[in-house]
């Protein structure tokens, strides 16, 4: 049942939605020029409060609770835009910004104003280099027609939005790695505490936000809390652009309200089309690198956070990807703690290392075929001493593909060892010793 | 030097910023267009402008890929091998492109023309395979459509030298069964035709190393 | 901070609110292992080894009281997650169990883990036997690894990360440890990593590499082998070596050492454990200078003139060579005849001794502990009348002390107070820093002014006319006179008019005033910058200490930084020709070193003994009396430029090799103990001086006490044995069989030296007075700074006594007649031609001679770095080698004290010089 109204994916009802003028035409920023003259800044936090939006990143954190966690009169504050986008399947932030990008700039401006700060920066992930253009095209426009810079529509109030490209490394995606990465430094996570909200970008209150999440913002205020929660369930409302990859048909991002069962997803002719060459569903990854497989008997659980979370999973930035069965789970899992190893950034040691050792002995298994006895407790052994012990969720995260691989396709790691010749010796990669 | 050069530019990136040093990441980018790599003597320069102790600058340019400390290619093709392009024709795509080109990941062509490069995730996996040269984006490059791509990128070499490698004005292609389509950019929405065939199962390739453990394509130490 | 209570592994007791959970576990006995925590920094939480399970009491959400359970004890809620101890501040209530089988498991995981990328080559390792991970893995790591050793990192063994430190890749465990003591507490940000994941490295970019004072610390807190010292790479396993306590005498600090020796042999230096001097840190000088101790060219027996031969002869010849001839002149001509020059980094024993002897038995006030250079300052007495109080204590200050650090560069001049300065800055001290250039420790100071070339006298003024304005009486806490000419004379000077001659802002003046003012606690140290202003400014800088109420009390007063690792000694013991020790001021002044070669010259002084100075390296007029001097003793570790020209020469054991006391800036007397055997015949100085005496008494009829009556009836050495000696009544006792005895004297004859005895001087005081005196296993685990020779004992400012006066009253400034353009500033380097560092990898960074000049001045001259150049003054010329330095203020130009081949002395008027300066082009 594809929406007749998008909230996010405007161009799919409005093709010429990239245009300022359309934008305009079609109501775009007014809902900022109401809020400024008519709405206090807690008048708007409390509306985004109330039509329960959750945060796309990833944690599904109530955005109005977050921006509530700000400091009294500490100024000034940051407004940051999370365009990291990095993690395998998911790839819906940059097509907003490519298709939608005068909503996103509204919802950053709209935000910023909520939460009374003065800078907004949109941190890009550095390959989006094309995308970045465009948003600064775009908030040009809006600076030309006197939404941002100074004394904005006679108000008296103040914003600047800057796009700020990173240079290659998923890690800044995490909020206080990015922080890092804004201010200069390599992208390494902090410690928290302190919270952004209270020491963030420069030392000052901080929030941080997803596109996917900042671009609801002006179709809540425009529209009201109850409008946008006649989409979606009582504790996810709205409507979520699920980025959707893997072995389906029409691989793509498509917008549905919370709650819709996968298979309507995977399945649907306007959606995913149904697998390739109508081969069986074998994993469905449902949130993004870090979310634990589900699998074809999964696929009647609803998108929605509870629904996912209640299935042993979580719906994360709800990037799906569904992977068939020709593929073989220990390879799947090599190649997803492959990525995660890449983009370790070496704070601490069980990340670091952990990753290392997991690729080193899913390589030798999954693409070198050569097992060996011990290879299956040995690689529960690794997780465990991860899990629960790195200094961010990147590591966390990187638990999740070989338990999840270990869990539901054991007989694949069983089948590698028995298989495998002994004779081929301890794989390619030895490294002489001397 | 880029002060030289780049004085107001330089100045208009610093004052976005309430700390000069956030300024690192955009003069590298320029530094890298300006100088075709980040050499030892441009890592310094931008630390001498934003007064920064140099080993900080380094450190910055060591942590992330987009910054090149090496020479590289008049196009850094960056191949995406990560789930999902993986099961849907990288590995594929990347034996075609060693074929044509001779050289292994993280290599250069002896006419300094590509240097290749495996990458993860590009984010845009509904077109798979996906390839950025220069930050460009490259879409459905399936492995049939390599050697398309190569000519139509060789034929471009002299805009690629002018643009720089650091996607200053960067675009996104389409690469078609027998041509690359150029998508503009504030062009209508276009509801997508899904018409590329599905590539077939993934067969291990004859040389299937992922590049990254192998001792000699390990950043050398900078010491 | 008020205690909270915590249980740790089912023990209950209490520690300060807010220490982290390594810290806290550690006062109640218990150890978490730790890598990437280190106390003296900002926890990380890293390295993830100090994971520990960690309950808080279960709160009423209504109430905010503790949910008590049936049994009436709170109920605990256990975290889901394994928590870092070492970021974890303890909070009341909270329970902590580090023996769990989660924590284990998680210990010993984090401990595989860290061995996957480690190399395991312990054999060959010079952290072997002091490795925290070696001993970490024995107490918590798992019996083996199951990771396969051919997937090991493998690396280039050691690439250098500058001249002194090697870093050796895959050793390294990556928990920044070094490179957050570079930004953190060296702030000398030149280490970094490079690249992420594992194969992040350390890189040093800075140029030269590496390029910090302090870089030896790091291989003391390396918790593994991947910083090592050039200086003991592969020298001696650490098992092997003796810890020795010795005390470095290189720069005013005094900071505590470890001579590690293996038998008779210098192994390393390390540091030793004293809050109160240097904490655990050392600078590299103290590190890696300590070779002179072994150089081969170290004297071995006593020389003795053979016409233009020095050639070897017995102690006993040499003695009595001296002894007869100074006996013989001091009967014939009188002591006035005879002069001593004595190191300031001698010990106290030597210098007192040294002064009796010339004082008590050859009636000679002609002492100083300087070479004569016109460069030398006054000396500072002020600094001990007003110097910090007893009881003075920097590791303890932060917030509520201000500190005013005036024309002083501490990282050339006595580098470890950059460490202590910051790091009380960092405790929240309002550090103050006014120079007339940039020096590294205004990037750490709350304010940093610049005063203008020739400005520092009207700046010290201008604060001093601030606090007269804001004037009470009940911050006069000590005896003064002069009060009522300082405030006339001050007041009558318009303070914008100040403030203009100074260059620094008006409200920047009253800024500095209104911080010493509101402080509780407050500090002014100078250097060797403000020293060279002349004594106006150092009185203005005492002015300024008293009228803020500053003085007479623990952690308030001057510190001035002197060269010389024993100046303070050497004033305090009166090795100068004005003043008995304790600052009693003699009537009849004798001659001071800058009086002395014209008195040379002109045969006035016919004998000179210099015990381990050097003046004939650096002073041409020091060369040229002595050369023609009747007869010169020198008592050295070297055959020096000056020793070259001697009658005799003696050899004098070193610092390493002799016990003895020294006094730092802060007027902290530490012992020191020698090491090792002298090294061939040497003998430590006061030895050789009693050698000396004791013949002296036997050849000599001894004046009583206090007579002035010249000597009479000298024999010659053949014959004394026949002679009638006439024996005073009260025979000059010189019969001291140890140093401690002589140290012993000091303390019941110096004022202010009372109680300094060495059961004194060894108190390591009470756990929790100054930071630690037992080696930490869990912290530093490994790394031995154990100190059990004593923290040494700081003595009192003179105005606390009671009975000293100071004079307020303001003397003119020094008028320079001489309108040459520029002002030249002799600049001290810790790596500039200080003759110890021979032997030493620090030798290579002994820059070739230069002299430094502003940007400004440069291009006006059109003079680039590298031109020769020509200054002139009204002394004379020199010639040298421009070095442009761009942020040197115009007008000013710097060169380095006592570098090799360049020849200062022959421009120098005063301390400072006025030059022109011209490019030489050939
Ligand atoms: C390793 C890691 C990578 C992340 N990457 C992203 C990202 O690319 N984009 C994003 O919006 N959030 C990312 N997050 C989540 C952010 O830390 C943060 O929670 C989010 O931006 C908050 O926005 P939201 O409240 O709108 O969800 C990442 C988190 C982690 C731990
Ligand atoms: S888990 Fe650790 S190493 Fe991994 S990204 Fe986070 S902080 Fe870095
Ligand atoms: S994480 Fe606590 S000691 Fe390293």
């Amino acid at each position: 049942m594809a929406l007749s109204e998008y909230i996010v994916m405007r161009e799919l009802n409005h093709p010429d939605i990239n245009q300022f003028a359309v934008y305009r035409r079609l109501g775009g920023w007014d809902a900022y020029a109401t809020a400024l003259r008519e709405r206090t800044p807690a008048a708007v936090v409390q509306l985004v409060r109330e039509a329960g939006l959750r945060g796309r990143g990833g944690a599904g954190f109530p955005t109005g609770v977050k921006w509530g966690f700000l400091p009294k009169g500490v100024f000034p504050r940051y407004l940051l835009c999370n365009c990291d986008e990095s993690e395998p399947g998911t790839f819906n932030n940059h097509q907003i910004i490519d298709r939608n990008p005068h909503q996103l700039i509204e919802g950053v401006a709209l935000s910023a104003y909520a939460i009374e700060s003065n800078t907004a920066y949109i941190y890009m992930r550095g390959e989006f280099a094309a995308a970045a253009l465009t948003l600064e095209r775009a908030i040009a426009e809006a600076y030309q027609a006197g939404f941002l810079g100074r004394n904005i529509l006679g108000t008296g109030y103040d914003l600047d939005i800057y796009v700020h490209r990173g240079a290659g490394a998923y890690i800044c995606g995490e909020e206080t790695a990015l922080m890092e990465s804004l201010e200069g430094k390599i992208g390494q996570p902090r410690l928290k505490p302190p919270f952004p909200a209270v020491a963030g970008l420069y030392g000052k209150p901080t929030i941080i936000n997803n596109v996917e999440t900042l671009a609801n913002v002006p179709r809540i205020v425009e529209r009201g809390v109850a409008w946008y929660r006649s989409y979606g369930t009582e504790k996810s409302p709205g409507t979520k652009c699920f980025s959707l990859s893997g072995h389906v048909n029409r691989p793509g991002n498509y917008e549905l309200p919370f709650g819709v069962p996968l298979r309507e997803l995977i399945e649907s002719p306007e959606y995913g089309g149904g697998m390739r060459g109508g081969r069986k569903v074998k994993i469905i990854i449902p949130g993004g690198a870090s979310a634990p497989w589900l699998t074809a008997k999964h696929l009647d659980v609803p998108l929605d956070y509870e629904g996912v979370a209640a299935a042993g999973s979580m719906l994360g930035s709800g990037a799906v990807i569904v992977l068939d069965e020709t593929v073989k789970a220990p390879h799947v899992a090599y190649k997803m703690d492959e990525f995660f190893k890449h983009e370790s950034c070496g704070k601490c040691t069980p990340c670091r290392e952990g990753t290392h050792w997991l690729v080193k002995v899913l390589h030798r298994m999954a693409d070198e075929g050569h097992g060996e006895a011990g290879d299956i407790e040995t690689l529960h052994g690794i997780y465990r001493q991860m899990a629960g012990n790195c200094f961010c969720l990147l590591g966390e995260s990187a638990v999740m593909p070989i338990k999840s691989a270990l869990q539901l396709f054991p007989e694949e790691f069983e089948t590698i060892i028995e298989t495998s010749s002994r004779q081929h010796g301890r794989g390619k990669h030895v490294i002489p010793l001397l | 030097m880029l002060l030289d050069t780049h004085q107001s530019e330089i100045e208009a990136i610093i004052a976005r910023y309430a700390q000069k040093r956030s300024a690192v990441l955009p003069l590298l980018y320029l530094a890298q267009d300006t100088y075709g790599y980040l050499n030892p003597a441009a890592v310094r320069e931008v630390a001498a402008i934003l007064d920064l102790p140099a080993t900080d600058v380094f450190e910055v340019v060591g942590f992330y890929t987009l910054f090149y400390d090496k020479p590289v290619g008049t196009w850094m093709l960056q191949v995406c091998d990560d789930l999902p392009c993986c099961y849907l024709g990288a590995e594929e795509l990347l034996t075609a492109l060693k074929r044509t080109l001779g050289i292994r990941e993280d290599q250069t062509t002896a006419d300094g023309m590509f240097t290749l490069q495996r990458v993860k995730c590009l984010a845009a996996c509904d077109r798979a395979p996906v390839v950025q040269a220069n930050l460009d984006y490259l879409y459905d490059v399936t492995a049939e459509r390599a050697d398309l791509l190569l000519a139509n990128l060789r034929a471009r070499a002299a805009e690629a030298k002018q643009r720089g490698l650091s996607g200053r004005s960067a675009e996104d292609f389409v690469v078609e069964t027998d041509r690359l389509s150029h998508m503009s950019r504030d062009a209508a929405y276009q509801e997508r035709s899904f018409t590329i065939e599905p590539p077939p199962p993934p067969t291990p390739p004859a040389e299937l190393d992922s590049g990254y453990d192998l001792p000699q394509f390990r950043r050398a130490s900078p010491l | 901070m008020p205690d909270v209570t915590i249980t740790v592994d089912g023990r209950t007791f209490s520690v300060p609110a807010g220490t982290n959970v390594v810290d806290a576990a550690r006062m109640g006995d218990v150890a978490i292992p730790v890598f990437c925590y280190h106390p003296r920094m900002q926890p990380v939480g890293m390295c993830r080894m100090c994971l520990v399970q960690i309950g808080t009491p279960k709160l009423d959400p209504a109430t905010r009281q503790p949910v008590r359970g049936d049994d009436g004890r709170p109920v605990i809620v256990m975290m889901p997650k394994l928590q870092t101890g070492c970021t974890t501040p303890v909070s009341e209530g909270m329970v902590i169990n580090t023996v769990s089988d989660e924590v284990k498991f998680a210990q010993k995981g984090v401990l595989e883990f860290l061995l996957t990328s480690h190399p395991l080559d312990c054999p060959v390792c010079d952290k072997g036997g002091e490795c925290p991970l070696q001993n970490l893995t024995m107490q918590w790591g798992p019996g083996k690894s199951r990771f396969d050793y051919n997937d090991k990192v493998h690396f280039e063994k050691p690439v250098p990360l500058g001249d002194l430190i090697l870093l050796d890749r895959e050793r390294c465990i990556l928990c920044s440890r070094c490179v957050r003591f570079q930004d953190e507490l060296a702030g000398d940000p030149v280490l970094g990593f490079d690249n992420r994941g594992r194969n992040w490295m350390i890189i040093s970019k800075s140029d030269p590499p590496f390029d910090s004072k302090f870089s030896g610390n790091t291989t003391d807190i390396c918790p593994v082998g991947a910083l090592t010292s050039a200086d003991f790479r592969f020298k001696a396993r650490v098992w092997e070596v003796n810890s020795k306590p010795a005390v470095c005498t290189l720069c005013s600090v005094g900071c505590n050492l470890s001579l590690d020796m293996r038998h008779e042999q210098l192994m390393r230096v390390m540091p030793r454990e004293n809050g109160a001097v240097n904490d655990i840190w050392i600078c590299d000088k103290g590190r890696f200078a300590h070779r002179f101790i072994e150089h081969e060219s170290r004297l071995t027996t006593p020389l003795i003139r053979k016409g233009d031969q020095l050639v070897e002869a017995t102690w006993e010849e040499a003695l009595a060579l001296v002894a007869e001839k100074l006996a013989a002149l001091q009967s014939s001509r009188s002591g006035s005849a005879i002069a001593g020059l004595a190191s300031p980094r001698l010990s106290n024993e030597d210098l007192y001794a040294f002064q009796r002897l010339f004082r008590e038995q050859l009636l000679s006030n002609n002492l100083d502990h300087t070479i004569g250079s016109p460069a030398d300052g006054d000396y500072d007495d002020l600094g001990a009348l007003l110097g910090v109080g007893k009881g003075t204590n920097l590791m303890g200050l932060g917030a509520g002390t201000t500190v005013l650090l005036v024309g002083a560069d501490p990282e050339e001049e006595a580098p470890l107070y950059v460490l202590r300065l910051r790091a009380m800055a960092q405790r929240g001290a309002r550090l103050i820093v006014a120079n007339l250039r940039p020096t590294k420790l205004e990037q750490a100071a709350g304010l940093g002014l610049r005063y203008r070339v020739g400005g520092e006298l009207a700046f010290a003024r201008a604060i001093l006319r601030e606090l007269l304005t804001r004037m009470s009486s009940d911050r006069l806490t000590v005896k003064q006179n002069g009060l009522d000419q300082l405030r006339k004379q001050l007041l009558a000077l318009k303070p914008e008019e100040l403030a203009e001659a100074a260059g620094v802002d008006q409200a920047q003046v009253a800024a500095v005033a209104t911080a010493l003012l509101d402080a509780e606690h407050g500090i002014i140290m100078y250097g060797s910058e403000a020293r060279s202003a002349g004594p106006a400014l150092v009185e203005t800088l005492g002015a300024i200490a008293v009228l803020s109420g500053k003085v007479g009390r623990a952690n308030s007063g001057l510190i001035p930084l002197l060269p010389g690792g024993n100046q303070r000694g050497a004033l305090d013991m009166g090795v100068r020709p004005d003043a008995r020790p304790g600052y009693a001021l003699l009537a009849q002044r004798g001659l001071s070193a800058r009086e002395l070669w014209g008195a040379v010259r002109t045969g006035t002084v016919r004998a000179v003994w210099i015990a381990g100075l050097d003046p004939a390296a650096t002073l041409p007029a020091a060369r040229e009396a002595l050369a023609n001097a009747e007869f010169l003793v020198v008592q050295d570790l070297f055959l020096t430029e000056t020793a070259r020209l001697a009658d005799v020469v003696l050899p004098a054991a070193s610092v390493a090799e002799r016990d003895g006391t020294y006094t730092n800036a802060e007027r902290r007397v530490q012992r020191s103990r020698a090491a090792r055997m002298p090294h061939g015949q040497s003998r430590p100085d006061w030895q050789i001086i009693q050698g000396v005496a004791q013949l002296l008494g036997e050849l000599t009829v001894v004046p009583a006490r206090g007579s002035t009556d010249t000597a009479k009836g000298v024999q010659s050495a053949k014959s004394r044995r026949e002679s009638t000696v006439a024996v005073s009544s009260e025979p000059i006792r010189w019969d001291y069989l140890t140093v401690g005895e002589l140290a012993a004297e000091i303390a019941e004859r110096v004022p202010t030296y009372a109680g300094v005895t060495y059961d004194a001087l060894a108190a390591t005081g009470k756990p929790g007075d100054w930071g630690r005196q037992v080696n930490e296993a869990v912290f530093y685990d490994g790394t031995n700074y154990e100190n059990t020779e004593g923290v040494g004992l700081a003595l009192p400012a003179l105005v606390e006594s009671g009975r000293a006066t100071v004079n307020l009253a303001p003397r003119p400034a020094l008028a320079s007649g001489d309108d040459r353009p520029l002002l030249l500033l002799v600049q001290p380097l810790a790596y500039g031609g200080d003759p110890l560092l021979r032997g030493s990898l620090l030798e290579r960074q002994i820059p070739r001679p230069y002299v430094a000049i502003s940007q400004t001045d440069a291009e006006k001259l059109n003079i680039r770095s590298g031109d020769r150049i020509r200054l002139d003054s009204a002394a004379g010329e020199l010639l040298s080698v421009a070095r442009v330095v761009a942020d040197l203020p115009a007008g000013l130009v710097m060169a380095p004290a006592d570098l090799p081949g360049q020849d200062l002395a022959a421009v120098q008027t005063g301390t400072r010089t006025r030059v022109s300066l011209v490019k030489i082009v050939t």
